[in-house]
């Protein structure tokens, strides 16, 4: 595709330092850095703008919404995969994709979540960042799934406090090496029966630790965002900046350098390369209301459209001496798709703690860390490791022997606090696999002109195993610390609902088996960089988005001094 | 999670499944045709449903009841756009039902007529007998119905839209209300 039509002039109002593709948590922390080192950026949203603040259902309430928030029965027919997802009801589902919007094709069953507007998911994602460890990025290497990092937590670290320092984090130092500590704001607190959990799991299984997760929530106003207000309506935009999104923060960062040009309702269809250069000169948009097709150039290029549609970019730019998609002499991009396995659910009801309550709607939940595969808890029925989650509410209904089934007595009782219980939830290590795949379909595509994907990918004989395990562990969780009523099992869910996408572009020490280097960048094309989940080479037991964040602004780093030098 | 997962945990948090076991009667899946099922809904049904849902949940001296919560036009819409035919078949026999057993035990007259002490000691008779399916969901339907709507919210709960703290541990105090949603 070329656009012979383009004037000089054109070219010039069309040329930038560098281009961002996509605008969610590792594009805004892009569109930040390279900003603030002076770089005039365009970053580029397939999606609409959604300003801070514009946030339309933010403080409705229950009966503010049609059907007290629950999906219409035509809203569950016509997106059979969102609905998969329990935060999208009818008034936490504005920043998700509807089903129809993007089609693709599972090979296999895989749900796609996608958020398609300025902030992507950042406006959705859970909040949670703890920081991989050293045994993660070694994984590996050591047990020989996937390719080896080209990195060590050392090379992170550093960029791990760097974002951590402008995202704000409430966290506690729990001093565990498997989770490593940060640059944190003050802690969120423990229920009672969290705290009793704690004492109950860390006495009987001394290498079990149950900790309070680290959340992107912030506990004491941050650089003039927040503080988070207790709500627990994140999912809706949060009107006082209470969480880190790219809409609340990065973005509004780079705007105030005067260096970043935002264009949304922008696909990009593919990446211009140019043989004799041998690098990027720009990317080729299709405009989502017109589906005219420009142009726009510039030296740096990064590639953060989130995971799955990254690697669609990426395989949809192909030239002569990129037939298979940019950058891809090792045959690896599209391969090696993860997610988090979040299959095994637990729930038990407590009937202690009668006398303690909680005031506010907290916005994380507590862990028990990585303990199999860690120390001396080495398996042999499983590589890597997990951790487990856990929540815990009082419900509503203070019953006694002689409470009556209606009325006045019955309605006074409905309104006092009832008995506790706890969820509890899993998030798993997904092994890198090279048939765990997306590809192109060759004969079917979108309403935009680009190729329909084809999903394929299952867990395998680690997975299964570790399932096995968290079975066991998450029902002794609840056992030992007193619940009855337990129900733990293994839901079955599609891969893809943990909304974790990794992989599919991973970096690597070798051209030959990945598809980036150490630094983000192409192999084979050094002025394209991607730093969103499909750079991922494994995907740890950890959610991943401060990951991406740390990955991004040292991969920024990179990229500027390269700029400068005319390396790139 | 389906939704009837996610209304199960909704539940939860309003006590009613822990009290009541199965939520067959909530949002059903699959809605029949909503133009007929609107019908159903005469200003005979919705003043009879007013008063049944309103002795399940009354005013009383801290709050408004179902009835100035609306429960009867609630219904209306879950039951109208929600509930399979079948479904929907119980829950229109269930209000008439009743009445009709009222008439019965009070000499014809309605339920309506009956004083506030003998809807009350009417329903009870359903609590006592083996669960039945239309009362069930009335009941079902009033407290979540309820316990969502602003009166419900606002007046019955304590309401905290805005918390602007946590604290995750403080103390229960003597008849403390718990949180609105």
């Amino acid at each position: 595709m070329t656009s012979p039509s383009l004037s000089i002039k054109g070219q010039a109002d069309h040329t930038f330092d560098a281009i961002v593709i996509g605008s969610g948590i590792s594009g805004g922390w892009a569109a930040k850095e390279l900003t603030e080192k002076g770089l005039d950026t365009l970053v580029l949203e397939r999606g609409r703008d959604v300003p801070h603040g514009d946030y339309p259902t933010a403080m409705l309430e229950p009966w503010q919404r049609p059907y007290r928030g629950i999906n219409s029965p035509e809203f569950k027919r016509a997106n059979p995969i969102l609905t998969q997802v329990g935060a999208v009801n009818n008034a936490d589902r504005d920043f998700f994709v509807p089903d129809a919007e993007h089609p693709y094709i599972q090979k296999k069953p895989f749900s796609w979540i996608k958020g398609y507007q300025v902030g992507g998911k950042s406006l959705l994602w859970a909040r949670w960042t703890q920081r991989w460890g050293e045994a993660d990025f070694e994984a590996n290497a050591r047990d020989g799934h996937g390719v080896d990092w080209p990195i060590r937590y050392a090379d992170l670290a550093p960029w791990y406090s760097h974002v951590e320092k402008f995202v704000g984090i409430a966290g506690n130092r729990d001093g565990l090496p498997q989770m490593p500590d940060g640059e944190f704001l003050p802690p969120l607190e423990m229920t009672a029966v969290e705290k009793h959990m704690k004492a109950q799991i860390e006495s009987t299984f001394p290498e079990r630790n149950l900790v309070i997760s680290r959340t992107a929530n912030l506990t004491q106003p941050h650089l003039g965002r927040g503080p988070c207000q207790y709500r627990a309506r994140c999912n809706r935009g949060c009107p006082y900046g209470g969480y880190f999104s790219s809409n609340s923060a990065t973005l509004p960062a780079a705007q105030a350098t005067g260096r970043l040009t935002m264009r949304p309702f922008s696909v990009v269809h593919s990446i211009i390369y140019d043989e004799k250069k041998e690098r990027a000169t720009g990317v080729r948009v299709i405009d989502t209301n017109t589906l005219e097709t420009t142009e726009f150039f510039a030296r740096v290029i990064f590639v953060n459209a989130s995971t799955i549609n990254t690697s669609l970019v990426l395989l949809n730019s192909t030239s002569d001496r990129f037939p298979n998609g940019l950058g891809n002499d090792s045959g690896e991009l599209g391969h090696n798709l993860m997610d988090h396995n979040y299959r095994v659910k637990g729930y038990g009801v407590h009937d202690g703690f009668k006398d303690r309550y909680y005031r506010g709607r907290r916005p994380n939940a507590v862990l028990i860390p990585k303990f199999r595969n860690v120390g001396d808890d080495q398996r042999e029925d499983f590589v890597r490791g997990y951790t487990l989650t856990a929540g815990s509410n009082r419900g509503r209904g203070n019953f006694g022997p002689n409470t009556p089934p209606i009325g006045a007595g019955f309605k006074q009782a409905l309104s006092q606090p009832g008995n506790w219980s706890a969820w509890m939830g899993s998030m798993a290590e997904m092994l890198p696999h090279h048939d765990n795949r997306i590809t192109l379909s060759p004969t079917e595509t979108d309403r935009w002109g680009m190729p329909l994907l084809e999903i394929e990918a299952i867990h395998r004989e680690n997975e299964e195993a570790m399932v096995k395990d968290m079975l066991v562990t998450m029902e002794e969780t609840l056992t030992v610390s007193g619940f009855r009523n337990i129900s733990v099992r293994d839901n079955q869910e599609p891969i893809g609902l943990g909304i974790h996408e990794m992989g599919t572009a991973r970096m690597g020490r070798d051209p030959k088996t990945s598809v980036l280097n150490a630094h983000n960048a192409m192999h084979a094309v050094p002025n394209v960089y991607v730093s969103d989940g499909a750079c991922m080479t494994s995907s740890s037991w950890q959610n991943p988005s401060i990951t991406y964040m740390a990955l991004t602004a040292r991969a920024v780093d990179h990229a500027v001094n390269q700029f400068n030098r005319h390396e790139i | 999670m389906n939704r009837r997962d996610a209304l199960k945990s909704l539940l939860a948090l309003s006590g009613s499944v822990t009290v009541f076991g199965a939520e067959r009667f909530l949002a059903g899946e699959v809605n029949a045709d909503p133009t007929a099922a609107a019908a159903e809904f005469t200003p005979k049904l919705l003043a009879l449903l007013d008063e049944i849902t309103e002795t399940i949940i009354p005013t009383t001296p801290d709050s408004g009841g179902a009835k100035a919560a609306g429960i009867a036009a609630f219904m209306q819409e879950i039951v109208t756009d929600h509930y399979s035919a079948e479904e929907q078949a119980i829950f229109f026999a269930a209000a008439p039902a009743i009445d009709a057993a009222a008439q019965t035990a009070h000499a014809g007259r309605s339920f309506i007529e009956l004083t506030a002490a003998e809807r009350e000691a009417h329903l009870l008779t359903y609590e006592a007998a083996p669960p039945d399916p239309g009362y069930q969901a009335l009941k079902q339907l009033t407290i979540w119905g309820y316990f969502t709507s602003e009166i419900g919210q606002t007046e019955a709960l304590a309401y905290d839209p805005v918390p602007g703290e946590f604290r995750g541990d403080v103390p229960l105090k003597l008849g403390q209300k718990a949180w609105s949603q």
